[in-house]
């Protein structure tokens, strides 16, 4: 036995080597995220009175003057570990370089009134308000039709559909429809929201136009594409957590001389809901972060009213996309900030799928 | 397969199946099962793992409906009627003929819903407090659960837990109780107490009683049926007899070996003739 022993071990203690450094990885690069996007968040910025108003920060927007504002111009800016580690290096560098009256100030691009506010082209005053309302708008869209639709399919395919062969043919179906890159989802939604079902989704149909041209350019539009998008997943969700109740308390139901849908409505959604529930959840909050699918269906770059559903509109991941692409500074603070927001939404969200699953578990 | 009917009475048989098999992906579990339940009597149906008990139960309340590569064959008569016919209500097929599992499966609900569920559905006007506390009564729980009706049925024991699904089963008014080892899982304490309840049901319901247990067989039973499995792997009706009579004088030798003990599931019927 002993001479076998040691190669076992030691092979043993590689494969558990590649496993640990396998889970640093993924930590890490999650980290990684979270760290940048904190790190850029907030920090030291350099902001130049009234006279160093000749340096316009945002060079493609017409109407970027300072003196609308008054509270002067970002000329430069640092991160929040340049900040705290440098700072007396960045002290020296301003008054050094930059002109006369530039004061700086630790800033964090974060703030409740980034929240609140509208959008402004300054981007010491502007917010992310018309973005989170729509971003808002679309979860609930989503919420609303995706959820019960996913989960009468995943009834349809688990409890009703009469062929076996039939049910494993729309599973696969979903299961494929779960892998379709959100792009292609934002097309079917320009074609079929915006373009075909256009009088529809720009509420004229309803005389609840929010703009003088009807377009179906719209939150309802995007809020629809969404639902799609997330369909399948909650589906497959709700097919597994409906495939988790336990067979014997259906036997039991059935026993008693019950119906299908008898069981299904006091059994089977009883005890899989919470679970559904979180999956829902889940589904919907990774999708609302996605950017492609908006921007296909025609988000807006600058919402100035708060949306309603038949306005046009932007999201949170395309407003932060748009500020990430600027070439300044104070723009990459911005688009930050609006990411933590983001992110923000996200973990709000799991935390609600976390406590509907533990609903799941003290219900068995 | 030949067996003499034994002594059951046909025209008091409220539940009969006639040449009765069951296939699974067209593998047949068990065939040519020719048997009937009377009203005040239990039914034993005993032999080893596998040799089709539990096909046969559930083939009685069409319960195989539910499971898509089940065929059933042959003709299960409630009352006369085909349950099979394409006019018969499945469901109605099996609040008559209730069904007791196992492994105790009472809903995630109350002790006054576990009774009441079923109940409620059948009746709308019914008045559910007394059926509930009927239903309870008659399975010899409601002394236990009186004052904790409202507490979650999970919480029983499970003896308990396997006397409130009888009293659940009860509740639906069925003609026909089938109980597929319902004592299995149970210590011996909670098997005498739903042994006792068996006998205390036995007159007003034909029941059904699959076990492995001969004696448990042998102490509940009226008449036994013993099923063993063929050379196929298909499960056969070997005797069908009246307790006494199959436990002191078998007809058949494998059944003897059976209830003597001194064989199990190796028993087939090879190079032997019932």
């Amino acid at each position: 036995m002993r001479p076998q022993m040691r190669p076992r071990a030691r092979s043993s203690a590689v494969v558990r080597a590649l496993f640990a450094f396998a889970t640093v990885v993924t930590l890490a690069s999650l980290t990684a995220v979270v760290a940048h996007v904190v790190n850029t968040a907030a920090g030291l910025v350099a902001v130049g009175g009234p006279d160093a108003s000749d340096r316009s920060p945002i060079p493609d927007s017409p109407v970027a003057t300072s003196d609308q504002t008054g509270e002067g111009e970002v000329i430069a800016s640092w991160t929040l570990l340049e900040s705290l580690v440098r700072r007396r290096q960045i002290e020296r560098e301003v008054s050094a370089l930059l002109p006369e009256g530039t004061r700086l100030e630790f800033r964090s691009w974060l703030s409740l009134s980034f929240v609140t506010r509208g959008y402004s082209p300054n981007p010491l005053r502007t917010g992310i308000r018309g973005a989170l309302i729509g971003s808002v708008w679309m979860v609930a869209i989503a919420v609303v039709v995706a959820v019960p639709t996913g989960v009468a399919a995943a009834i349809y395919l688990e409890e009703f559909c009469p062929r076996d062969l039939l049910r494993k043919a729309m599973r696969e179906s979903v299961h494929l429809l779960a892998g379709v890159p959100s792009v292609v989802y934002g097309l079917i939604g320009l074609v079929l929201f915006v373009r075909f079902l256009g009088p529809l989704t720009s509420g004229a149909a309803f005389g609840a136009t929010a703009t003088r041209v009807p377009t179906g350019r719209t939150i309802v539009s995007a809020g629809l594409t969404l639902a799609l998008l997330t369909l399948p997943r909650i589906v497959i969700a709700a097919e597994q957590a409906i495939n988790a109740v336990e067979p014997r308390v259906r036997l039991a139901a059935f026993s008693v001389g019950a119906t299908r849908w008898q069981v299904v409505r006091d059994h089977v959604l009883p005890q899989a809901g919470p679970e559904i529930g979180a999956a829902a959840i889940l589904a919907i909050a990774r999708a609302v972060g996605d950017a492609a699918i908006v921007i296909m269906v025609g988000a807006s770059t600058v919402v100035i009213a708060d949306p309603g559903p038949f306005a046009a509109f932007t999201a949170l991941p395309v407003v932060a996309y748009q500020w990430a692409m600027r070439p300044d500074a104070s723009y990459r603070g911005l688009a930050s900030a609006a990411l933590l927001v983001l992110l923000l939404l996200v973990v709000v969200l799991n935390a609600a799928a976390a406590v509907a699953r533990s609903r799941a578990r003290r219900t068995r | 397969m030949t067996h003499d009917v034994g002594s059951t009475n046909e025209r008091t048989a409220i539940l009969s199946a006639e040449d009765l098999g069951v296939a699974y992906d067209d593998i047949p579990a068990v065939s040519n099962v020719t048997v009937a339940f009377a009203r005040g009597e239990v039914t034993a149906l005993i032999g080893p793992a596998g040799s089709g008990k539990t096909s046969v139960l559930r083939a009685l309340n069409r319960l195989h409906d539910l499971t898509p590569t089940a065929r059933v064959h042959g003709s299960v008569r409630l009352h006369g009627k085909d349950v099979y016919d394409t006019d018969v209500d499945a469901f109605e097929v099996r609040r008559r003929v209730g069904m007791v599992f196992e492994t105790p499966a009472p809903f995630p609900m109350s002790i006054y819903d576990n009774v009441a569920w079923g109940a409620r559905m059948h009746a709308r006007t019914l008045d559910l407090d007394a059926v509930v506390e009927q239903g309870l009564e008659r399975a010899g729980l409601w002394d236990e659960v009186k004052d904790k009706l409202r507490q979650s049925a999970l919480r029983l024991s499970a003896g308990q837990q396997q006397r409130l699904c009888i009293a659940r089963t009860i509740a639906v008014d069925p003609d026909v109780i089938l109980m597929d080892e319902v004592t299995a899982p149970l210590d011996p304490i909670s098997t005498g107490k739903v042994e006792e309840l068996i006998l205390r049901l036995r007159q007003d319901y034909a029941i059904v009683l699959a076990t492995h247990n001969v004696q448990q067989a042998g102490r509940l039973s009226d008449r036994v049926t013993f099923f063993l499995v063929d050379d196929n792997r298909t499960g056969r009706l070997i005797e069908w007899a009246e307790t006494d009579s199959m436990f002191f004088a078998p007809r058949d030798a494998r059944t003897e070996a059976y209830i003597s003990g001194r064989a199990g599931s190796d028993l087939s019927t090879r190079g032997r003739t019932g």
